[in-house]
């Protein structure tokens, strides 16, 4: 592709957001067309993208830039190839990627510590299997939510403006092979989402907002510094300093682990972690936050119960599947010793996590804390698949995501509509709607029935690789998982028997009279069901994008094996199984 | 320089400051402390100076006159507010002007 | 090749597609489709696909007998391997296709589904006519059938769970069909969370499976394909066992799970509580779904994996004791119940408790024609026992129906026939079929012959406790109003069950086997390729006294219902009277619902409960609140510096410029 898509997707949303600046608040009908047509014009471009990257010949031809030229790095092949990547200079200058590092590696060793290495962060954007399809997955529910705002809504162009700045922010994210672009990104969204969430929503949002904000800025803070972390460290043993996450994964590989490091108390020495350890944790645990996972997730509750409708479609369904991304994409990348070392730990945080969110989800009685904790457990799920460190687990955990996305966003449009109508969030004070709903109840019935996980519906194929791929590292996670199921059958049940079936209620202070789905409420529900069904019964298309980048991540990861005969990467991945039917 | 004349001019700097200080501490008319904290950069222009002229380079004199434009706008500002406070109606006592403290 | 792949695929396609079209046609129409297409539509599909399944069948028969068995690829689904590429290794990942197996067992499966589910697809026109939902029930049956036909031809582990799956939503959807009853609702939620736990059970099998089977030459191999694993598990050409050695542990946990599964849809101890409260559902649905089909697909499940149970005695054995336990305890149940259709149901539970005995002890062949059988004269005493449920609108209590025999004269001799063809009376479907499967508990199975015992015990309860019914509800006079004006259900709800009356009189003479006198095995003979023959013969002598002895005591089961509820000769509560404990045991189902209630939901609850109020705000948001409030207190504590008054500022400032110039003077000097 000659022209840069990746850099038209990332502006167009903060080009719509500068014209709707320009327009008079008060034209209300304009300011909410802008922002529908540039989401749509986004969703428009990553569809091309995504027709695109399925007509790439063979997805695992490397079109990985030249910039890898350090002598000690030749030989390595990149386990993670990028597609239609852009770069441009940024920070620092673009020449020294090429040309710098040997002659730093020559003569500069010494001068290292006087004259600071230039930063070398660029304009590096690209996309692979995981990225393409989250990136079109921004784009449907940024245009769902540009749909579901009303037009009656106080302060729209405020609203309108800060939704495009985030979803520049999270295509950032997504789109960044950079580390400094992606550190950029991931906190420029965190800015407008602090404002969505503190100027729209319900009662106790401000003290919501900020627990938010503080929480994913303590934890972003900690990857900051192992980003330069990594920069210092991989300089300094290979003499390339940079950010560019494709020649940062090299670097990464070859550099040694590092000794422990250790604190020498009364003659005994105590052994820490391994400088890559120190980094990866600090990196998962920003991620974690984003996630969350259980316990650093007590800013969601507060946040998803506060938020409003629309800004729940994709501050849920996008910006906690960032968490996951980043897990993939950094931390398996990067860090692939310290992934394996810690992959106990993190696959005990996502059952927990699963277990916990399910837990918490039964017990809940408000509509939108309930679906919180839900998206908690499934999140947990996510993270089993990706810790499972193989082929059927991050498949899964990848499917999952842009289920998940589809699913939670689909809930809180439900209970959006709900509130709406009847202005209240608890489940105990509705009951047996589906007669006077029956639209609103089979749409609702659809999405209910995907959270749990029923086949051919979307989240099946992605919680059934999921759990195999958790089996395949050990039963007993897999066991564990699959209760959370059970668990979520149970509650999921019970929210949509409670408010649709038994004998109709609805509470005293509710506007008398109540009507099924509008139309442009149908016009926003009804994609949403119609791809969880369509991904359920056919999921090919995402995995055809998927299967390809999945076994790299798990090379790249498994790269952090020490080989053994009875490695658990040896059972799913490389020659040992010989080549697949 | 004659060493002499060095060490005057400097122990009339340390006087000058030792003065603008004590004014500054022990006086409550902001514009007492006010012509204190002047008699202090004064001090430190004078030892600006004299340091320069010890040296020989210029250094000292260009400080000294980046600080007398630092004076200068510090001036400006500082009184704009004490006629602000004045306006207000209020008495002009450093001890009363307390509310910032919460 | 076999009956021709090109065929197979065609029939499988066709005979999944029917319903298939029905469900979306129907559930896409919603409301704005008229009921006459709906009440021509709905069973349609059912029925053309049962022609086609007919078809299927007669071209299979066509074939020699070692050659009815095809397995055809429909779909190349989910795909995750992916091949080595510019050094980069590639991957063995999941693969799954859909692929369908046509053989006898499928075949036999197949027909009851659509057979005898047209039928009551057609009986439905007539039961739901007045109701509002009436598009909506036909586009769940119809999924319902879609899901049921998937699981039974799927030849891909895979398909049988998301079959298994999609089942057990048809059979919740319909549970809770009339969603403003509330106990419909809790019944349905009831019956999908016990799935729920069954699933999970199948669904670890086959990770298991999947990771765990290997191949002749010892590799593993990766595959959820059925014909596969059968190939690699059981007795074939290249004879070893994919899953460790015969009774290995592994092929041991492979067959409990399989079982938990099983146990979940065929309503089997310890996850048998749903299948009573799943009456709640319109009757039509009990009868297809609780006591016809799904129901009997644990049976199916066991009798498939037969390679996997006979290389794992001790899984085998268990579902061999469970279910006989089961079909005891269901029985006992069964006498003490006031709900016809409740009454019923524990029958349903029992019987199919005694063919999963059968599968247990290796009776495979007994098993499927007890599931035959039993799907033509369960749902007939379904079908009848809701025309009368209609003719005396929506009574079901015993106690207040009686008397119908002269105002039903149609549904009363079905419903007889049914009743005589349960409890094993000869000549009677259900009689061949019991004599087979407990003649084959007598020399087959753990613990022989003493799970016969109880077998055979079961008999007389089974009699007693369904002529006690035909008593009850038919006979004496009617003990309330709208017994009294009850009338004859309509020929569109009659005649299925008259030809159901005729099928369970008849169906019997496929499998005759008078204890080795001039056996005619039809029926074991067709499905022989699938299962083999696994019926082991005892002396003649034992087998016919096993015959004689199992009759007897049917015989005296429902003289012993007569002597009680029709002659009244002994008192019908004599036995709540000497042994309330016992009747108590029997009339709150064993406690069983109680002790879930107190040994697993509760617990869940109230650690749910814990959680929320004790661990979330005190442990994880306390973490948080402690570090905002420490940062908070700190500042406090600065907080006192800062007076407001300029001059303490100055004279800190000075007094640090002093300090840090006699510093720099001490080190100068």
């Amino acid at each position: 592709m000659s022209w840069p898509i990746l850099t038209v997707i990332l502006f167009l949303p903060l080009a719509g957001a500068l014209v709707i600046a320009a327009i008079p608040k008060e034209r209300r009908r304009l300011i909410r067309g802008v922002a529908v047509g540039t989401a749509a014009a986004v969703l428009g471009l990553a569809a091309v993208l995504l027709v695109a990257f399925y007509a790439l010949p063979n997805p695992s031809h490397s079109r990985l830039s030249g910039s890898v030229s350090g002598q000690s790095l030749h030989r390595v092949v990149s386990p993670i190839t990028f597609q239609f990547q852009e770069q441009a200079s940024w920070l620092g200058s673009l020449s020294e990627l090429g040309q710098g590092p040997s002659s730093l590696n020559q003569g500069n060793n010494s001068v290292n510590q006087s004259i600071p290495p230039p930063i070398n962060a660029t304009y590096h954007l690209g996309v692979d299997g995981l990225a393409v399809w989250l990136v079109a997955l921004t784009g449907l529910l940024f245009l769902i939510a540009a749909v579901a705002v009303r037009r009656r809504e106080g302060m729209l162009k405020t609203f309108a403006i800060l939704m495009c700045i985030s979803e520049t922010g999270v295509l950032g994210v997504l789109l960044s092979l950079d580390l400094v672009l992606f550190y950029f990104f991931w906190e420029a969204a965190l800015i407008p989402l602090y404002f969505l969430l503190l100027g729209f929503g319900g009662e106790r949002r401000g003290p919501a907002a900020l627990k938010f904000m503080v929480y994913t800025v303590a934890g972003s803070l900690f990857m900051l510094l192992a980003i330069m972390g990594a920069y210092f460290i991989g300089g300094a043993q290979t003499g390339i300093y940079t950010f560019d996450l494709p020649t940062q994964i090299l670097i990464q590989t070859s550099v040694h682990a590092g000794h422990p490091t250790s604190l020498t108390l009364f003659g005994h020495t105590l052994r820490f972690l391994t400088p890559a350890q120190w980094l990866f944790l600090a990196f998962a645990l920003a991620f974690a936050i984003k996630i969350p996972l259980v316990p650093l997730h007590t800013w969601l509750p507060d946040a998803y119960e506060s938020g409003s409708p629309p800004f729940l479609v994709f501050f849920a369904g996008i910006v906690s599947k960032l968490g996951a991304f980043g897990f993939i994409r950094y931390c398996l990348t990067l860090f692939p010793g310290p992934s394996h070392t810690f992959q106990p730990v993190l696959l005990a945080l996502g059952v927990t996590s699963i277990l916990y969110g399910a837990l918490m989800a039964l017990r809940a009685v408000n509509i939108k804390r309930m679906i919180g904790y839900a998206s908690i457990s499934h999140l947990g799920l996510v993270v089993v698949g990706i810790f499972a460190l193989d082929v059927d687990g991050l498949n899964g955990a990848i499917i999952q995501m842009v289920n998940h996305g589809l699913i939670i966003a689909g809930l809180f449009l439900c209970a959006g509509m709900l509130e709406a109508r009847f202005h209240t969030r608890d489940r105990r004070q509705l009951a047996g709607l589906a007669r006077r709903m029956p639209i609103f109840a089979g749409l609702f019935l659809v999405i209910a029935l995907a959270a749990f996980g029923m086949p051919l519906l979307s989240s099946f194929v992605g919680e059934f690789l999921i759990l195999l791929g958790a089996f395949e590292v050990g039963p007993a996670w897999a066991v564990a998982a699959g209760v959370g199921t059970v668990i979520a059958c149970w509650y999921m049940l019970r929210l949509y028997q409670g408010v649709m079936q038994g004998s109709e209620r609805v509470p005293a202070h509710a506007p008398a009279g109540f009507h099924d789905l509008r139309r442009v409420e149908v016009a926003v529900l009804a994609p949403l069901v119609a791809l969880i069904a369509v991904l359920g019964v056919y999921p090919e298309p995402i995995i055809r994008d998927t299967r390809f980048s999945a076994n790299q991540y798990v090379v790249s990861a498994d790269r952090g094996v020490v080989p053994t005969p009875a490695s658990p990467a040896a059972r799913t991945v490389g020659p040992s199984t010989g080549a697949p039917p | 320089m004659n060493p002499h004349l060095f060490t005057g001019f400097i122990g009339l700097s340390v006087a000058m400051l030792s003065i603008g200080a004590v004014g500054v501490l022990v006086r409550r008319n902001p514009l007492v402390v006010f012509m204190s904290i002047e008699l202090m950069l004064n001090a430190a222009n004078l030892a600006l100076v004299t340091y320069g002229r010890f040296t020989h380079t210029m250094d000292g004199q260009v400080f000294a006159l980046v600080v007398i434009a630092v004076a200068a706008s510090e001036v400006v500002v500082g009184l704009a507010l004490i006629t602000g406070v004045f306006r207000r109606g209020r008495r002009l006592d450093l001890d009363d002007l307390s509310e910032l403290r919460e | 090749m076999t009956i021709g792949s090109t065929f197979a695929t065609v029939g499988a396609a066709v005979v999944l597609g029917l319903p298939l079209a029905g469900f979306l046609v129907i559930s896409l129409g919603g409301r704005r489709l008229p009921r006459a297409v709906v009440r021509w539509l709905g069973p349609g599909v059912v029925l053309a696909a049962f022609a086609c399944v007919l078809v299927l069948l007669a071209a299979t028969l066509l074939r020699p007998a070692a050659d009815r068995s095809v397995t055809v690829m429909l779909w190349q689904w989910l795909q995750l391997g992916v091949p080595k590429v510019h050094g980069v290794p590639g991957a063995l990942g999941f693969n799954a296709d859909f692929s369908v197996t046509i053989d006898p067992l499928a075949l036999v499966m197949a027909a009851i589904i659509t057979g005898v589910g047209g039928l009551i697809h057609v009986y439905s026109v007539g039961y739901m006519a007045e109701d509002q939902g009436f598009n909506r029930f036909f586009a769940y049956m119809n999924l319902f059938v879609t899901s049921m036909l998937v699981l039974v031809l799927s030849a891909n582990l895979v398909f049988l769970v998301i079959g298994w799956s999609m089942v057990a939503f048809a059979s919740y959807a319909l549970i809770a069909f009339w969603y403003e009853r509330p106990t419909a609702v809790a019944a349905g939620r009831k019956a999908y969370i016990t799935q729920v736990i069954g699933d999970l059970g199948l669904v670890l099998a086959a990770f298991l499976i999947f990771v765990s089977l290997r191949g002749p030459t010892g590799a593993l191999l990766h595959t959820v394909s059925l014909p596969t694993i059968f190939a690699n598990v059981g007795p074939g050409p290249h004879f070893h066992n994919g899953l460790g050695g015969s009774g290995s542990g592994l092929v041991t946990l492979v067959g409990v799970l399989l079982f938990l599964g099983a146990a979940a849809k065929s309503a089997q101890w310890p996850l048998h509580t749903w299948l009573p409260d799943a009456m709640e559902g319109p009757t039509p649905v009990s009868a297809l779904i609780h006591a016809a089909t799904m129901v009997t697909a644990g049976v199916y499940l066991v009798v498939r994996f037969h390679p996997v149970f006979q290389q794992a005695p001790i899984a085998a054995g268990l579902v061999a004791v469970v279910g006989i336990g089961t079909a005891w305890m269901a029985g006992v149940i069964g006498c003490t119940q006031h709900d016809i259709k409740r009454v019923i149901a524990y029958s349903t539970m029992s019987q199919i408790g005694l063919m999963i005995f059968a599968a247990g002890i290796g009776a495979y062949s007994a098993a499927i024609f007890h599931l035959f059988t039993h799907a033509f004269f369960k749902a007939l005493l379904f079908l009848a026992a809701g025309n009368v449920i209609h003719a005396v609108h929506d009574e079901q209590d015993l106690r207040q129906l009686g008397g119908l025999r002269r105002r039903m004269r149609l549904t009363y001799p079905a419903f007889l026939i049914g009743a005589l063809a349960l409890s094993g009376i000869p000549i009677f479907a259900g009689w061949f079929s019991k004599e087979e499967l407990l003649g084959s508990g007598l020399v087959l199975g753990p613990v022989t012959p003493w799970l016969w015992v109880i077998g055979v015990s079961i008999n007389a309860l089974t009699s007693f406790y369904i002529f006690r019914v035909v008593w009850t509800a038919f006979h004496g006079a009617p003990r309330s109003e709208p017994a009294e004006a009850a009338r004859e259900a309509p020929k569109v709800m009659t005649i299925p069950v008259l030809i159901l009356a005729g099928l369970a009189t008849v169906a019997g003479f496929l499998e005759v086997n008078f204890a080795g006198w001039h056996p005619l095995n039809l029926f074991q003979a067709f499905l022989q390729p699938v299962v083999g023959v696994v019926r082991a013969h005892a002396a003649a002598g034992a087998d016919a006294a096993a015959l004689v002895a199992g009759t007897l005591l049917s015989v005296f089961g429902l003289g012993v219902a007569w002597l009680v509820y029709g002659r009244r000769l002994i008192p019908a509560d004599l036995v709540s009277r000497r042994l309330p404990w016992l009747y108590q045991l029997s009339f709150r189902k064993f406690y069983w619902d109680e002790t879930y209630e107190v040994v697993f939901a509760r617990p869940v609850l109230r650690l749910a409960e814990g959680l929320t109020r004790v661990v979330e705000p005190n442990v994880f948001d306390g973490v948080v609140r402690g570090v905002r409030d420490a940062i908070g207190a700190l500042a406090q504590d600065f907080r006192s510096f800062q007076t407001g008054y300029f001059r303490e500022y100055a004279t800190v400032f000075f007094a640090f410029a002093a300090l840090a110039l006699l510093f720099l003077g001490l080190r100068i000097a």
